[in-house]
């Protein structure tokens, strides 16, 4: 960090640089996605000649881009819903209630999230064949909330043990259960922590492309990202409809992403406060 | 005869409060051990197996552990490959991500579009991000070929074709992708340090570095010793980037353990053996655990 | 039936484990919404009848198999699925990315395809080791397999004895060039390898690169080339010889080769430079030959039938060689692209004998070779099946086949080397490239590892010469 005096505005040439250095690339792939295959090989990563919106239209029907997006959400939903909750409940515990031998699940937590992947994916594959949990949703989902829930939970856990506990002391002399301490006091407060996490595991899910690549068969129920790694196989000589169905998979998760923005500082700014 | 009916009383409300407590974590738990513990557990007899993928597995007891421990050079510099991507991991993004957080939480205007803009390329899936970085990495047709023809020093070599200089480009284009998601999870750390503190150390005489030494970082301790330990472990774990940018090449100088569990279990058809590679994978992640189980007992809250 | 059911407080019911072992409505109630349980129940349960009927109802049957997603092999999936009218069963293909990955790990679990297509022998030899796939035995006297098929093909689907693949594809190895700049350049074609080193050196001199090539998205692409030279420099008896076990890969001839694809790589000639060659991938390395920025491309037949399309547009044209040699006479090392298996698991397997029947029959191969560009399988082919496709190819067919029949080939690594000394040649080659191994310590290890493999009966039967 250099002597950067506390006005605000030279803290903003560095970050300016920060930014462009995140954003150029992305916008590369936007402007690729808006040029006919000449202009690209001529010009790769300036403005497009003419605005091809027309890649548009060919990239999505090509890639059957309607069908896995609502798989991909379908999956991000039941996946955020049951980790927040489920993960929620967890964190809790662990943070506040600490029951006897739960230093135990959290140093289990922390060495399953030591395991790659490929090393029980075969075993899995087949216990889930003998429970017919292949090639279907209830598998996949069961496996995401595995893989993101330790993660969450040690997130989860690390935002509510900053909380003061003054806050829930109050509630718990008047005698409320745990539950209710839980849902009427820490959430209301920790909630920009939860929604954070969600984005996280939601950002997680709509990205992965391995697991489902390996435990989905019928190409009908593939989710985006690995729609995406199979088109690219296929037409990824074509650049610039690559780069629009890039754009495609990408753009849901801006959405997303602008419009919890919002909540999001709202929630922050109210949390400061309240700590 | 006061005393036991309180005992009683206070044993019964403590199991019951663990119970009650342990009820919360249950539901996760089972989901976690049905889906990982279980098939994971089956993995420490296939590392002793000889086996193709498909077929019977022949057990074989100590004749992998034997190969690993004395005959695998692949092993060894695949993780050698790793232990240099954790030390990249473990310095540039945190000194990025923390600079910037801080930076972030000290400024007024502006703050949404720096949080907005540094977040974009975490919320990019892998494949994409790969497929965008080997395009602009390409020497002819991309952003380093564009340098090159206008004389920009050093790109005449294909980044990733270049054994001295293929790893390091993966993990920059790796690290372009993770760094925001720490700066935003610093961000909002930093969010529940209380203005006051800074205020009291400024009129102390604590200059802009020494608030963000003495009054920041401490304030986030939890959160930054917990993604030290995190990228401590998937350092171990790495594959995506890798894998869709160059398989391990060229000549296997970004080959990390992850890919090299892939190719010997499917390229080689010895899944056995790759299983005993991949718990080998898990030895070397857990180490960071294990350092941070050992700060922990020395009173770090993590 | 397992029910436990633990309350505490009205905070949580928990139920598990209905049903007979398997775990259908897990599910979680908070409070007192058991009506959420009863509906999970009736979901399922409407779900699981609704597939059932579906099932049930299925006419025809689907022969399954999957294949990559190479435009080729697209193309040629949905020819057949088209194609193919029989009364009882259609094809119901998957191509996927890593379908092979996919297909093991089903297979091994007791599921899988009812046909196995695999990159080639040494995959499907692993099966029929595992006792995985079915003996054609049956089906070869059926259909006639045993004469439609060229015996060195038939040789290498079989094991201990007994046919267990079918082989797909012919290919060989030989030489393209981008045939306008060898004339601009006054080149003739050289048919030994002190020739090819002068044209390779001509070339340089004008300014361009002697070879195209690049393997970022197929690292394969690297045994392309010590296959053919193992066979030109030492010649295919001395391949037949090591194969079988005769003769080292550590000798002399062998080691000749892979100095000189060294050389060729170390001093940037494919593709101006080993960085360059690591990055390219197929459609770039070839657009480079139509234009004309390289001049030869060390590829296999596989290239007859998509080569023109990189020279539309380009003011050029190409034309072809057989591959040069040491001593000048013409050798094809052939292999084949892929190796077709029926699933022990298949519950039709008569099913999937009779697709194979009629994928492998001529018209259908021509047909794929003239829709799909895709070389025909070693079966009696003739002229007539193929109109239609590239004089150049016909040319190059009707030389294979004559090789072929006169026992006189050379051996492509990806059909008849065991797996692991495969992958072993694909990987430590760019070692030496990048000068981490020397070339003697590469072909110890191949040698090693290869006798191994030897032993262990994993080298597929290598067909004898005459």
């Amino acid at each position: 960090m250099s002597k950067v005096k506390s006005r605000p505005s030279a803290l903003n040439i560095p970050l300016i640089l920060l930014s462009l250095f995140a954003i150029y690339p992305i916008a590369v792939l936007i402007m690729n996605s808006l040029k006919s295959r000449q202009d690209l090989g001529l010009n790769p990563t300036g403005l497009p000649k003419e605005f091809m919106w027309s890649n548009y239209k060919t990239a999505f029907e090509t890639s059957n881009f309607g069908r896995h997006a609502s798989n991909s959400l379908f999956l991000v939903f039941v996946t955020v819903a049951i980790v927040l909750i489920l993960g929620g409940l967890a964190a809790y515990s662990l943070a506040r209630l600490k029951p006897r031998g739960s230093n135990g699940v959290m140093v289990y937590m922390l060495a399953v999230s030591t395991l790659p992947l490929w090393l029980y994916i075969v075993p899995l594959f087949f216990l889930w064949r003998q429970v017919g949990l292949l090639n279907n949703y209830v598998g996949l989902v069961l496996l995401y909330v595995a893989l993101n829930s330790p993660f969450a939970i040690f997130l989860l856990r690390s935002f509510l043990i900053r909380i003061p506990r003054e806050i829930e002391e109050a509630a718990i002399m008047d005698g409320a259960s745990k539950m209710k301490v839980f849902t009427k006091v820490l959430l209301p407060i920790s909630w920009s922590s939860f929604l954070t996490v969600g984005l996280v595991v939601a950002l997680n899910v709509w990205n992965e492309f391995q697991v489902a690549f390996i435990l989905i068969n019928d190409e009908e129920k593939l989710p985006i990202a690995t729609s995406f790694f199979a088109f690219q196989q296929q037409f990824g000589n074509d650049w610039t409809l690559t780069s629009a169905v890039g754009v495609m998979v990408i753009v849901p998760v801006l959405l997303l992403f602008f419009v919890f923005q919002r909540k999001f500082t709202d929630g922050l700014v109210q949390g400061s406060v309240k700590g | 005869m006061y005393s036991s009916k309180i005992g009683d009383k206070l044993s019964n409300n403590v199991l019951k409060k663990n119970l009650g407590s342990w009820l919360f974590i249950l539901p996760i738990l089972v989901i976690h051990l049905f889906v990982v513990a279980l098939p994971a557990i089956s993995t420490i007899y296939l590392s002793m197996t000889e086996w193709s993928g498909v077929g019977v597995p022949k057990f074989t007891g100590l004749t992998n552990i034997k190969r690993l421990l004395f005959d695998d050079d692949n092993f060894i510099s695949a993780l050698k490959n790793n232990i240099r991507w954790l030390a990249f991991f473990l310095t540039i993004p945190f000194v990025m991500s923390l600079s910037a957080a801080y930076g972030l939480s000290q400024i007024k205007r502006g703050v949404m579009f720096y949080r907005v803009s540094l977040f974009l390329p975490y919320i990019l899936p892998s494949v994409i991000v790969g497929a965008l970085w080997g395009f602009l990495l390409n020497p002819s047709s991309g952003l380093t070929g564009f340098l090159d023809r206008i004389g920009v020093p050093g790109f005449d070599k294909a980044l990733l074709g270049t054994p001295d200089t293929a790893l390091w480009a993966i993990a920059f284009i790796d690290n372009w992708h993770f760094w925001g998601f720490l700066t935003i999870l610093f961000l909002v750390a930093l969010q529940n340090v209380p203005r006051e503190l800074y205020e009291s150390a400024e009129l102390d005489g604590a200059n802009e570095f020494q608030r963000f030494r003495y009054v920041a970082l401490p304030g986030i301790r939890p959160t930054l010793v917990f993604m030290l330990m995190m990228v401590g472990i998937w350092s171990f774990l790495v594959f995506d980037y890798v894998w869709v940018l160059t398989k391990g090449g060229p000549a296997g100088s970004t080959e990390v353990l992850g890919t090299l569990v892939y190719r010997t279990a499917f390229g080689n058809f010895e899944a056995g053996y790759a299983t005993l590679q991949g718990l080998g994978m898990a030895f070397f992640a857990s180490a960071s655990l294990i350092a941070f189980g050992i700060l922990r007992k020395r009173g770090w809250e993590i | 039936m397992l029910c436990c059911i633990l309350r505490h407080n009205n905070v949580i019911d928990y139920i598990c484990q209905r049903g007979s072992g398997s775990l259908k409505g897990v599910s979680i109630v908070i409070g007192k919404k058991t009506k959420y349980l009863a509906g999970l129940a009736a979901l399922s349960l409407s779900l699981s009848s609704i597939a059932f009927a579906t099932q049930a109802s299925a006419a025809p049957v689907n022969i399954t198999f999957s294949m990559g997603t190479g435009v080729d092999q697209v193309c040629w999936a949905k020819f057949i699925t088209a194609d193919w009218k029989d009364s009882k069963y259609k094809f119901k293909i998957s191509n996927s990315t890593g379908a092979d990955i996919k297909d093991q790990t089903a297979i091994a679990s007791g599921g899988g395809p009812d046909i196995i297509y695999s990159a080639g022998p040494s995959v499907t030899l692993k099966y029929a080791k595992a006792g995985q796939i079915v003996d054609l035995g049956k089906y070869s006297k059926q259909y006639g397999w045993d004469k439609a098929f060229a015996p060195w093909s038939l040789s290498l689907g079989s094991y201990k004895g007994k046919l267990y693949s079918l082989q797909g594809e012919t290919e060989a190895m030989v030489m393209f060039y981008n045939k306008t700049v060898m004339d601009k350049l006054k080149l003739k074609q050289p048919t030994t390898i002190a020739e090819l080193q002068t044209t390779v050196n001509a070339i340089k001199a004008a300014g361009l690169n002697p070879f195209t090539g690049g393997n970022v998205e197929w690292k394969g692409v690297n045994e392309w080339f010590i296959s053919a030279l193992f066979n030109a420099v030492a010649g295919p008896d001395a391949v037949y010889a090591a194969l079988t076990g005769k003769k080292s890969w550590t000798d002399p001839a062998f080691l000749e080769a892979v100095k000189l694809i060294t050389d060729w790589q170390q001093k940037g000639q494919l593709s101006g430079g080993v960085d360059r060659f690591y990055t390219l991938k197929f459609d770039e390395f070839l657009a480079n030959w139509g234009t004309g920025k390289a001049v030869m491309n060390m590829e296999g037949s596989w290239r007859f039938g998509s080569a023109s399309q990189y020279f539309k547009d380009t003011g050029n044209d190409w034309s072809w060689g057989s591959f040069p040699t040491k001593n000048g006479k013409s050798v094809y090392s052939i292999g084949v692209g892929s190796s077709w298996a029926i699933n022990k698991n298949s519950k039709n397997q008569d099913g999937a004998a009779k697709a194979l029947a009629y994928m492998f029959d001529k018209k259908t191969q021509g047909a794929l070779a003239t829709k799909c560009g895709l070389a025909p399988a070693p079966i009696a082919i003739t002229a007539k099946e193929l109109k239609g496709i590239d004089p150049r190819q016909v040319d190059f067919l009707v030389k294979m086949d004559a090789a072929a029949k006169s026992g006189n080939f050379g051996y492509l690594t990806w059909a008849f080397w065991p797996p692991k000394t495969e992958q072993y040649i694909i990987n430590e080659i760019e070692k030496v490239w990048n000068n981490n191994m020397t070339p003697e310590e590469y072909l110890a290890g191949m040698d090693k590892l290869f006798q191994t493999e030897l032993k262990a009966g994993d080298v597929p039967p290598i067909p004898a010469r005459k």
